[in-house]
């Protein structure tokens, strides 16, 4: 990559020197300025909201300090908010990794014997992430409508006890996770293929003669280990998605029954555009930054330091 | 034998898991065939009895959703020029010119790949009310005219190209602008961009930029979503 050499026939007159920096400004001013006025000004302005009490339409604002956050983790829906987001995590991490890894192992070794099959199936693991969430979220409401979705329909038929998925405060959040889960594992899937692939076939035959031939203690010497960094890869990006639930919230259940998915992107909309907490709404804004930020940071570190095996 | 049995396990248990993944698709179809009657009824069948296309008929003519489509496009439409128009000069240059500032403005662009939309919303939602443009298609376009994410990928496809190629292009006579628009071996990254970025553009940003306060979004029913009305 190179990151430039000096451009060809340096200007050695001020006038084609000043010219040149009116070219610079003109090819990146806008682009530099759309920066500063969408991304950068705006992360400004949320981490000085976050310490007044300002209100969306109000003429004037307060500062209050840390009132904003200790609200945030103290009040009953604050920490609701933090910890259903970190159940919803803490469910679709594990299930949504694990998944995508059996998936595209399975898809790996089936591809040896049956491409076009694994090719066909490849592509419908895939469908829900190129599929629009909302929508989709609108089709798993229909599905699990207590009395006109098959699944209760289904279970009855089995003799089990129909719920009510998306209204059951004991349920909301598990059934909320599995579409989290549905949308997710295919993205995964790819990304351990494409980490399955670059596996040197080499290891495995020099795994063969250290006599592990198949099956576990094959995956365990060979694969397992060469796919750290995209399982870490994997991770890091499924927990920032799964941080950011938003979709499937707002359109099948607004944080509810009794704020039991209420999650903490929900509640900055919440509190920001439907109470129009402009300052509260800052304060969840700038937590969820930061948890976000620490979570890259950890993938920097982890990923130079801990997982080096090329 | 215990290979191909291997083949045919992998295989059912493969597809049962597609079976499930497709389950959401296959429901929204069969409900969209279904008429009415058929909908509301205990009486359970996974596929329609009497199949209809009525109701694609009647979302086409009786709802807005022709309108919702239309926005879709003046939208996406808008943002793919507007970004087009204002990245691909700065990520040229920041590949292949030197000037005052450059190490400074790609490392600001690498810091806001970290900036989710949802981290700007407040300020940008309160600056559009400011100056009044809530609930116009500039509200949804202007945010999204420089991302990130695209100058940094297109800044990537124009350092592939060996400054030499741009050198002789110079010396040719050619302009900074047609520089631009010349390097076709940058297409490639560029169309990517475009595709992301469709699917980037998540229900948050439009539900926060299209300030619906009297009539928020409602799930399974379309025809409550309000639609976007230049003013």
């Amino acid at each position: 990559m190179s990151i430039g050499m000096a451009t060809a026939g340096k200007p050695a007159l001020g006038l084609a020197r000043a010219r040149g920096m009116t070219t610079d400004l003109m090819l990146v001013g806008p682009a530099a300025l759309s920066l500063l006025l969408f991304i950068f000004a705006p992360v400004a302005v949320v981490a000085v909201l976050a310490f007044t009490d300002y209100q969306v339409g109000a003429s004037r604002f307060a500062w209050v300090g840390m009132d904003n956050f200790s609200s945030l983790f103290t009040s009953r829906l604050g920490r609701m908010a933090l910890l259903n987001t970190l159940v919803y995590a803490g469910i679709v991490i594990p299930l949504s990794v694990g998944g995508g890894l059996l998936v595209a192992l399975g898809l790996h070794r089936l591809a040896k014997t049956l491409p076009s099959v694994a090719a066909v199936l490849q592509t419908i693991y895939f469908l829900p992430v190129a599929a629009t969430l909302v929508a989709m979220a609108v089709a798993w409401q229909m599905l699990l409508h207590p009395s006109l979705g098959p699944i209760n329909a289904w279970i009855g038929a089995l003799g089990g006890t129909p719920q009510n998925w998306l209204s059951d405060r004991d349920l909301v959040l598990f059934t909320l996770a599995v579409i989290g889960v549905w949308q997710t594992v295919g993205y995964n899937m790819v990304l351990f293929l494409a980490g399955l692939s670059a596996i040197s076939p080499t290891l495995y035959d020099a795994a063969a003669v250290d006599g592990a031939p198949r099956g576990w203690s094959r995956f365990w010497l060979v694969t397992w280990p060469m796919l750290g960094p995209t399982t870490l890869f994997v991770v890091i990006v499924t927990a920032t998605n799964a941080f950011r639930v938003f979709e499937t919230v707002a359109t099948l259940t607004r944080g509810g029954p009794a704020f039991a998915s209420d999650t903490i992107v929900y509640a900055l909309y919440r509190e920001g555009f439907v109470y129009f907490k402009a300052g509260y709404a800052s304060a969840i804004t700038v937590v969820f930054f930061l948890a976000l930020l620490v979570l890259t940071a950890a993938q920097l570190l982890l990923v130079e330091r801990k997982v080096h095996y090329r | 034998m215990s290979r191909s049995l291997t083949s045919i396990i992998l295989f059912g248990a493969l597809a049962l898991g597609a079976a499930a993944i497709l389950l959401p698709f296959a429901w929204m179809v069969s409900v969209s065939l279904k008429p009415h009657s058929e909908v509301f009824t205990a009486d359970f069948a996974f596929f329609p009895i009497a199949p209809t296309l009525a109701n694609y008929w009647h979302a086409l003519t009786q709802t807005r959703i022709p309108l919702y489509l239309l926005n879709g496009v003046i939208v996406t439409g808008g943002i793919l020029v507007l970004q087009l128009a204002v990245t691909v000069p700065c990520a040229y240059a920041l590949a292949h010119r030197q000037f005052v500032g450059r190490r400074f403005l790609f490392g600001a662009v690498v810091a806001a790949l970290l900036v989710p939309f949802h981290v700007t919303a407040i300020p940008i939602f309160l600056g559009f009310a400011q100056i009044g443009i809530l609930n116009t298609y500039t509200a949804l376009i202007l945010p999204f005219m420089a991302t990130a994410f695209g100058l940094f990928l297109l800044r990537q496809a124009y350092a592939q190209i060996p400054d030499e190629v741009i050198a002789a292009a110079r010396v040719d006579g050619m302009s900074e602008t047609g520089h631009c628009l010349a390097h076709r071996l940058s297409a490639r990254s560029s169309h990517r961009d475009r595709v992301l970025d469709l699917f980037g553009d998540g229900p948050l940003e439009r539900s926060v930029l299209a300030a619906h306060r009297h009539d928020r979004p409602r799930s399974g029913n379309a025809t409550t979503r309000h639609p976007v009305f230049p003013r």
